[in-house]
C-alpha cells in the first residue's frame, strides 16, 4: 500500500494539485479507498478559491468524494444539500463561506459528496483541532493552490503533490515545474520565539533585527519598493513579508548591497510567486527565503493523462521525477 | 426608536452598549430593538426586572449558575431564519432539524440553571418535547440525522442497502431511493410535531435573548457602578452625576472625575462658566443619562431621580449630519427650529443646547439666545443653555460653574494640571454676568503669547470705552 502507511503517521495531510484536472480526486478517493476498511478514523475538508465554488454548484462534473461509513466530514451547506450519502450532522459553524456555513457530519451510509471547506487558514486549523472531539485519526484536507486563496494547505503536518500532464504535456517542463514547487515546498522553516506573531500579521513589509524584534517598516507592499529603499535597511537585512513573494521583490533586493545576508521570511511555500528564473538568481547571489509553515512532503502523485487526451509515458515520467526530486513518485491510475 | 436608532444619534450611548457582555447574537438583536419607554408603568418594571437581575449578579450564591447559563448562551447559533421557516409552515432539512435540535438542548439546560436563580421574570417554557422528539435514541447530544429508530421499513431498507453486494446496481438504486422517499415523509412527520410546538420554541428563543440582554444591563451596572433611577413625576435631580467615559478616560491618566449634583424642573436653567470648565460635558451626560433612563437601564450617577420625557433634543454640536449645504448658522437656526416646534406640539421634551446663536455676531447673538430662553419658559420646557453671552436679561434659573481656584503655592497652571485647580460643581448665580477667564485659559493653553497681549490690550479699550460711555 505504496505511501497510504505514511499518511496514517500524521495528524492532518492535504493533497494538493498543481494545476486543475491533475488528478487530485483520483487520489483522495484512492487514499479513502485503501483506509476505508481500516480502523483509522478519516475526516476530510476542504481549502482553497473562495468564490470558485459559486461557479462549481452549476457544474455537474465537480468531482464527488467516496465515503465509507464512519469518515468526517466537512463541507458546506450548499453541498451538503447534494450529498448522495447518508450522514448525522455533528456541528454547524456561525461563520460562513461563500456557500454558506460548514456542516461537520460522520458518515452512517456510504455514498458521495462534494467537499468544500474553510476559506482562511486560521479556520482550517480550527476545525483540524476540533476533530479530535469526534476521534478523528487524520484529517485529509483538498487542497488548491491559488493567488487569490486565503488559505493555505501548508497548515496541514502533511502534503501529498499531485502533478500530471494537466500541467505541461512537455514532460521536461512538467518535470521541471514540479521540481521547483518541490524546491519551494522544501524550503526551510525560520526557527524563532515571534512565528505566532508573525502570523498574525496580515499585510505590509515587516524587518526581524538581530535580536528577534519586529519592526514595521511602514511598506504596505513589495510594489511601493523602489520610494521607501531609505526605510528599509534600517534594522537588518531579515525581512517578513506577510503577502506574496514576488519576482519583483526577489529582483530588487538581489541588486541592493547586502544579499549575501538578506533573508526573506515568507508565510508558507503558497505565497511565493517568484519565477523560478527570479527566485534562482536571488539564492544564486546568497539571499535565503524561509518560511513560517512548513509541511513534510511525503508523495508526489502524477497523471501522466492530459484532460486534452495527451498521454505521457507513465514509467519514464515516475522515473524521471522520483530521480530528480528523491521522493517517491506514484501514478494515480496505476495505485 | 429603538435603541439602534438611539445608538446612531448618540457617541455617549455607542460607548455604553459596547460595554454590555452579550454573549449571543440572540442577546444582541434584543439589545438593538429595546424600545424607548415613555410611559412610566412599563419604565418601572423593566427597572425593576434589571434590579432584580442586579441582586443576584451580586450573590456569590448564584456564580455557578450564572457561569453555566453564560456557556449556554455562548454556544447559542442564530436560528431566526429556521424559526421563520417553521412559523411558515415549511417542511424542514435535516440542518434545520439539526438547529433546532442544538437550541432545544440548549435552552433545556439554561432553563435548569435560570430555576436556581429563583428569578421569574423571565419565563423560559420546556423544549422537552422537541428535544423528545429529535433524539428518538435518548442520546442527548446536540448531533442529528433522519434515525433509523424512526420507521421500522427504514431500519430494514437501510440494512437490506447495507447488505447489497455492488451499490451501483439498479436494485442498490432502487433501496436508495425508497430511503429518500421515507426520509422525506419522516421530515415532513417531525415538522408537522415541530409547527405545534412553535410557539414554545420562540418563546424560549425570546427567553434567552431577554436573559442576555438583562444579565449584560447588570453586568454593565455593577461594574460601573451605576445606579437604579426613581420614577419622579415633577423634577429630575442628580447626585454624584457622572459621565462613564469621560470618567474611563480619565482614570486611565490618574486623574478623578468630578461628579456633579443638578436638579432640572420644567423651565430652562442658565448655565455659565469659564472655558474648559465642563460645561458640554454635563449637557451630553444629562443627554445620556436620560436615554439610559428611558432604554430601561441604570443610570451614571450616585443616586437619580427622573422625569420621563418623549423626545430628547440637542444642540450640542455633535449632531450626526450638520445639515449640508448650510452655514453652521443657518444649521443651528433650523435645529432650535425643530425644538420650538416640537414644544408648541405640547411633547414632553430634555432640551440641550450649547451657547446657542454663538455662530453670529454677539449683538443679535445675546438678542436670539433671550428669546429663546423666553420661549422656552413660555412653553414649560426642561431645558438646560450654557453660554458665554453677558448681559442675557431672562430670568430664569442660573447655574455657574465655579472655575478655576488660583493656587497659593506659585505653581503654574498647564494643560496638565488644571483638572487639579478647575472646581466643576455647580452653583447658584443670581447676577447675569459671565467670568471672563476666555484670556486666562488661552494662557494656560500656551497659546502665542502676542496674541494675547494684543486681545488684552483690545479688552482693556472696551472696558474704557464702556465706562467713558456710562
Amino acid at each position: 500500500m505504496p505511501f497510504v502507511d505514511e499518511i496514517l503517521k500524521y495528524k492532518s495531510v492535504s493533497i494538493v494539485g498543481m494545476e486543475k484536472n491533475t488528478g487530485k480526486t483520483e487520489c483522495l478517493n484512492y487514499i479513502l479507498r485503501r483506509l476505508g476498511n481500516s480502523n483509522h478514523r478519516l475526516a476530510i475538508t476542504s481549502i482553497g478559491l473562495d468564490g470558485e465554488g459559486l461557479d462549481q454548484v452549476t457544474q455537474t462534473h465537480k468531482p464527488e468524494i467516496f465515503l465509507n461509513q464512519g469518515d468526517v466530514f466537512v463541507t458546506s451547506e450548499a453541498h451538503f444539500r447534494t450529498k448522495k450519502l447518508d450522514a448525522e450532522i455533528l456541528d454547524l459553524s456561525r461563520q460562513r463561506t461563500s456557500l454558506g456555513r460548514l456542516v461537520t457530519a460522520r458518515v452512517t451510509g456510504s455514498g458521495k459528496v462534494m467537499i468544500s471547506g474553510p476559506s482562511e487558514t486560521f479556520w482550517l486549523k480550527q476545525l483540524i483541532g476540533d476533530m479530535d472531539r469526534y476521534g478523528v485519526n487524520t484529517t485529509l484536507v483538498d487542497g488548491a493552490l491559488s493567488r487569490q486563496s486565503l488559505g493555505s494547505p501548508a497548515i496541514t503536518d502533511g502534503m501529498v503533490l499531485v502533478t500530471g500532464a494537466a500541467l505541461s504535456a512537455n514532460m521536461h517542463t512538467l518535470i521541471s515545474k514540479t521540481a521547483f514547487l518541490h524546491e519551494l515546498i522544501c524550503l526551510p522553516e525560520w526557527e524563532s520565539q515571534q512565528n505566532e506573531t508573525l502570523l498574525q500579521i496580515t499585510n505590509g513589509l515587516w524587518a526581524v533585527d538581530a535580536k528577534g524584534e519586529i519592526h514595521d517598516l511602514g511598506i504596505e507592499s513589495a510594489f511601493l519598493l523602489e520610494s521607501n529603499k531609505d526605510k528599509l535597511f534600517t534594522h537588518s537585512h531579515t525581512f517578513y513579508v506577510s503577502g506574496a513573494v514576488t519576482a519583483g521583490l526577489l529582483n530588487f533586493l538581489r541588486m541592493q548591497p547586502g544579499i549575501e545576508e538578506t533573508v526573506i521570511i515568507a508565510r508558507d511555500f503558497s505565497r511565493i510567486f517568484a519565477d523560478k528564473e527570479s527566485y534562482q538568481a536571488f539564492t544564486k547571489r546568497g539571499g535565503q527565503i524561509k518560511v513560517l509553515l512548513h509541511t513534510k512532503l511525503i508523495a508526489v502523485c502524477v497523471n501522466p493523462v492530459s484532460p486534452q487526451g495527451y498521454v505521457l509515458d507513465s514509467k519514464q515520467l515516475r522515473e524521471k521525477l522520483a530521480r530528480k526530486l528523491g521522493i517517491p513518485v506514484y501514478d494515480i491510475f496505476k495505485l | 426608536m429603538t435603541l439602534a436608532n438611539a445608538i446612531h444619534q448618540q457617541n455617549g450611548l455607542r460607548y455604553i452598549t459596547g460595554l454590555l457582555q452579550l454573549h449571543s447574537s440572540a442577546g444582541r438583536q434584543r439589545m438593538l430593538s429595546q424600545k424607548f419607554f415613555t410611559d412610566t408603568t412599563g419604565l418601572e418594571k423593566e427597572l425593576n426586572l434589571l434590579s432584580g437581575m442586579v441582586e443576584r449578579l451580586k450573590d456569590t450564591e448564584y456564580q455557578g449558575a450564572f457561569i453555566s447559563i453564560i456557556q449556554g448562551l455562548m454556544q447559542l447559533h442564530d436560528i431566526q431564519g429556521t424559526l421563520n421557516n417553521l412559523d411558515g409552515r415549511n417542511v424542514l432539512d435535516d440542518i434545520e432539524l439539526f438547529e433546532i435540535k442544538r437550541f432545544a438542548l440548549i435552552a433545556d439546560e439554561i432553563g435548569k440553571q435560570l430555576k436556581m436563580l429563583d428569578y421569574n421574570d423571565i419565563k423560559l417554557p420546556s423544549l422537552n418535547d422537541v428535544v423528545e422528539l429529535l433524539d428518538p435514541e435518548g442520546n442527548r447530544t446536540a448531533h442529528f440525522f433522519i434515525y433509523a429508530a424512526y420507521s421500522e421499513k427504514l431500519a430494514q431498507l437501510r440494512n437490506k442497502l447495507k447488505a447489497a453486494e455492488d451499490p451501483q446496481s439498479d436494485e442498490a438504486h432502487v433501496l436508495h431511493e425508497k430511503c429518500i422517499e421515507l426520509e422525506d415523509s419522516i421530515r415532513q412527520e417531525l415538522s408537522a410535531k415541530l409547527w405545534a410546538l412553535h410557539s414554545d420554541i420562540s418563546l424560549a428563543w425570546q427567553g434567552v435573548a431577554e436573559l442576555d440582554f438583562i444579565m449584560a444591563r447588570a453586568r454593565l451596572a455593577i461594574d460601573h457602578h451605576l445606579v437604579q433611577p426613581k420614577i419622579s413625576e415633577e423634577v429630575t435631580t442628580f447626585k454624584g452625576l457622572f459621565h462613564p467615559q469621560v470618567k474611563a478616560v480619565l482614570e486611565q491618566e490618574n486623574r478623578t472625575f468630578q461628579p456633579w449634583d443638578i436638579s432640572l424642573y420644567p423651565a430652562p436653567c442658565l448655565i455659565t462658566g469659564a472655558n474648559m470648565a465642563g460645561k458640554t460635558v454635563l449637557l451630553k451626560t444629562l443627554a445620556l443619562n436620560q436615554y439610559l433612563f428611558q432604554f430601561g437601564f441604570y443610570v451614571a450617577a450616585a443616586s437619580a431621580e427622573m422625569v420621563t420625557v418623549e423626545k430628547i433634543m440637542t444642540g450640542i454640536g455633535d449632531e450626526q449630519s450638520e445639515l449640508s449645504g448650510l452655514s453652521s448658522f443657518a444649521a443651528e437656526m433650523l435645529n432650535i427650529q425643530s425644538i420650538i416646534a416640537s414644544a408648541r406640539a405640547g411633547n414632553k421634551l430634555l432640551v440641550l443646547i450649547d451657547e446657542p446663536a454663538r455662530t453670529t455676531n454677539p449683538h443679535e447673538g445675546i438678542a436670539i439666545a433671550n428669546a429663546l430662553i423666553d420661549l422656552l419658559e413660555k412653553l414649560n420646557v426642561r431645558s438646560l443653555i450654557t453660554t458665554h453671552y453677558s448681559g442675557l436679561q431672562t430670568h430664569c434659573r442660573k447655574l455657574r460653574v465655579k472655575g478655576l481656584s488660583f493656587p497659593r503655592n506659585s505653581e503654574p497652571i498647564t494643560v496638565a494640571n488644571i483638572n487639579r485647580y478647575m472646581d466643576y460643581s455647580l452653583m447658584e448665580h443670581s447676577h447675569d454676568e459671565v467670568p471672563r477667564e476666555a484670556l486666562q485659559i488661552a494662557q494656560i493653553l500656551d497659546i502665542d503669547s502676542e496674541l494675547i497681549r494684543r486681545a488684552k490690550h483690545y479688552a482693556d479699550q472696551n472696558e474704557k470705552n464702556i465706562v467713558e460711555f456710562l
